[in-house]
């Protein structure tokens, strides 16, 4: 009988980075690559490494995020063994809270988890673009017993001190966490991926939420806790594109990372596997019209380009007016670009209409955000 | 409308010559991402209908293929459904593989007490039909059967298509096939019949020697039943019943962005159709892209005008698409020039440069030949 793994995601940030962005969804529900929302890569790397049993937890701007996520048929979890749930804060006995740090997020809602009873929990972030499939590192987690085993990624060591960091021995296990350290002992980062043996991260939750002091969150709190208790967690080496897009710079640079010219560079290859699900709209396929011009780019179905669009991500159902130039921009679903208008290093939010003759960012200094 | 009961019949004679030989024309690529059926079943469930079944002649496998997950087209598949039917007897014996004969093996779906219109209409004829409209016409007209037909002037692309005649009291007073005149009234193939009155004629079908299709139930009820209604259709209309026809029709969306509005830009009236997991289109940085649709999944570095591409299709540096029509997962390589061509699925353009059709004579390629 294989060993039973439920993932839970934490999904409930604001991102506030994101500006106008997450003024009324939550930051894994952005728009992201001209088709998909943030939270795809995370749902698809779940439904990739065959876990059939995922909770999604939400906070804030829950709502479009709920809808969004559904019984989870969009990433196949409602198959004859799936379930994907959102998890809002809820009225209990006990009263009501929010969730009150991610430890805390997890520990609310145990029945959930005490209900499926898996072996290992898998808890990722919501909010980071990258594919791949956790196996290895469950696997790696079973063979060498450890309590947890957290998912780690190299970063330059002059960027260290914005990361949590780990220091290991030579085994990869872990011997010291640090919540960003202003002289870093090592350049491995907490990529926020926990992989725990249920019976502990439960025995360590229910800990925790009994400390007054405690801010509940799992790198300032748990790790350290375990840690002081000589536990044994072990550091998984992540190798591969990943990325955190939390600022309007970050997430813009990201969607640009898609464009065919960067195709040689180590960057998220559509066509191999594992395979991102997302939504598919009831969308035409794209008109591209009589005197428009694409280069370099990555639209989607239900686009109408009758303009000229150059180095962009161009959503479903925007539509670029004739002579309109887009440049260097990542345009979110229904926006309209007029007639004529030019859009430079821009990201133009959701149905965002810019107006006829309109000129965006013309010196191109910095990404703005139109939305 | 839980009292109308629609059957889309695919028993129609058009022959597509090496397009249809493997599929019906229901099941056929239409606009890059679309099959024929999709405009049959989506005006049905945007017209309210929910109870759709679709009497399929043959090729039964690529009908279940692309219809598949009928969740796809019904406003909810608990309270309605969509089924294929298939007529069992007549894959033993294909003379009697009439769609009367599907009908009357399949006659259960008519037991349903709250059904007492039904509706027979096709999958080739490409029109905006608003279904209930056509309903409550026939309602108020106090007869049990009407036909819907379309005033054209110009009746020579309709040479395929039954004519017929009208009188002031709106009634069908007989039909023809002869095509003298370029003004005519052509039958589009969409019949609404009380209930009682099929059942009375599908009992008595056998007696009736040659009621053995729906084509000649008609031309019994207008000879010798019964004063027909006759429901006068106002849009766009085409009939798909030649490999010329599907060419020229196709490619009249691209120069007419008025139809494309008409058709895909109605939030109110969807086309659905079944979804994949493409990517969006990737524009390489010396693609030249005019006047084309392009699915999802493509990959363009080359040139493409005046052409409709459909999904997971990769057109390489340096080849030129002019003027074709190019089914999924075809490849056309470097060096190639396509003109007036139409690939079908899984081909591959390498070792002939220049493949030019005219328009009047498209040239075809099978599914999967390498040329």
């Amino acid at each position: 009988m294989a060993q039973k793994v439920v993932a839970m995601i934490l999904a409930g940030g604001k991102g506030t980075r994101l500006k106008a962005l997450t003024r009324k969804i939550a930051k894994p529900a952005v728009h992201f690559g001209g088709k998909y929302r943030i939270i795809d890569f995370s749902l698809s790397n779940v439904a990739n490494s065959d876990i059939t049993v995922c909770g999604v937890l939400t906070q804030y701007e829950s709502a479009v995020l709920t809808n969004y996520v559904g019984n989870g048929s969009t990433w196949g979890f409602d198959g004859v063994n799936g379930k994907c749930q959102s998890l809002a804060p809820h009225q209990t006995e006990e009263g009501a809270n929010w969730y009150n740090g991610t430890a805390d997020a997890i520990y609310q809602n145990l029945d959930f988890l005490d209900d499926e009873d898996p072996d290992y929990v898998l808890i990722l972030s919501g909010d980071h673009i990258y594919k791949t499939t956790y196996n290895d590192m469950i696997d790696l987690h079973i063979q060498s017993g450890a309590v947890c085993t957290i998912s780690v990624i190299e970063v330059p060591w002059e960027e260290a001190s914005r990361f949590g960091i780990l220091e290991v021995n030579s085994d990869d296990e872990i011997t010291k966490f640090v919540e960003k350290p202003k002289k870093p002992q090592s350049n491995l980062a907490s990529m926020g991926i926990y992989v725990f043996s249920y019976k502990e991260l439960r025995k360590a939750l229910i800990e925790d939420a009994k400390d007054p002091d405690s801010n509940h969150d799992f790198g300032s709190n748990i790790i350290p806790t375990l840690l002081a208790q000589n536990k044994k967690l072990m550091a998984y080496r992540f190798s591969g594109y990943w990325r955190d897009v939390g600022t309007l710079d970050s997430l813009h640079a990201a969607n640009v990372e898609l464009l065919p010219s960067m195709g040689k560079e180590d960057v998220i290859h559509f066509s191999e596997f594992p395979t991102v699900f997302s939504e598919d709209t009831h969308s035409m396929p794209q008109f591209v019209g009589k005197n428009a011009s694409i280069d370099d780019c990555l639209v989607n179905q239900g686009a109408i380009i009758l303009g000229h669009i150059s180095h962009s991500v161009i959503s479903n159902e925007v539509y670029v007016g004739e002579d309109a130039e887009v440049v260097d921009s990542y345009i979110m679903p229904g926006a309209k670009i007029g007639k004529g208008a030019k859009v430079y290093k821009a990201i133009v939010g959701p149905n965002e209409v810019i107006k006829d003759g309109e000129v965006i960012n013309q010196d191109m200094a910095e990404v703005v955000l139109e939305a | 409308m839980n009292n109308v009961l629609a059957l889309v019949d695919l028993y129609e004679n058009s022959d597509l010559g090496l397009l249809t030989r493997d599929r019906p024309l229901a099941s056929t690529t239409f606009l890059a991402r679309y099959a024929f059926i999709d405009f049959a079943l989506s005006n049905l469930s945007n017209s309210g209908i929910d109870n759709i079944c679709v009497l399929a002649k043959n090729h039964s496998n690529s009908i279940y293929k692309h219809i598949g997950n009928t969740n796809t087209y019904l406003a909810n598949p608990k309270t309605g459904y969509l089924s294929i039917l298939i007529n069992e007897e007549g894959i033993i014996n294909p003379v009697f593989n009439t769609d009367i004969n599907n009908i009357k093996e399949n006659d259960f779906v008519l037991y349903d007490d709250k059904v007492k219109y039904v509706v027979i209409t096709n999958a080739s004829f490409i029109m905006k039909l608003d279904y209930k409209k056509v309903v409550e016409d026939h309602i108020k007209s106090g007869k049990n059967v009407s036909l819907v037909y379309k005033k054209v002037e110009d009746a020579h692309e309709f040479a395929s298509c039954t004519k017929l005649v009208v009188d002031n009291l709106n009634c069908v007073q007989k039909l023809y096939t002869d095509n003298k005149s370029s003004k005519a009234n052509i039958l589009l193939d969409t019949i609404v019949i009380d209930k009682s009155l099929l059942s009375d004629l599908l009992s008595k079908a056998s007696q009736i020697s040659a009621m053995i299709s729906v084509e000649a139930m008609v031309g019994y009820l207008v000879n010798y039943v019964t004063k027909i209604n006759a429901i006068e259709f106002k849009g766009y209309v085409r009939k798909f019943d030649s490999l010329e026809h599907y060419f020229k029709y196709s490619l009249e969306f691209l120069n007419n962005p008025e139809l494309l509005r008409e058709f895909f830009q109605d939030q109110d009236w969807v086309y659905y159709t079944t979804t994949h997991n493409s990517h969006p289109v990737l524009y390489g940085p010396n693609a030249k892209v005019t006047n084309s649709l392009v699915a999802n999944g493509t990959s363009i570095e080359g040139t493409v005008k005046n052409s409709i591409i459909s999904r997971d299709v990769t057109i390489e540096e340096g080849a030129i698409v002019e003027n074709s029509i190019i089914f999924t997962h075809t490849t056309i390589k470097r060096g190639v020039h396509l003109k007036n061509v139409i690939a079908d699925k899984r081909t591959i353009f390498e070792n002939k440069k220049d493949v030019y059709g005219t328009e009047s004579h498209p040239l075809y390629f099978p599914r999967g030949v390498i040329v």
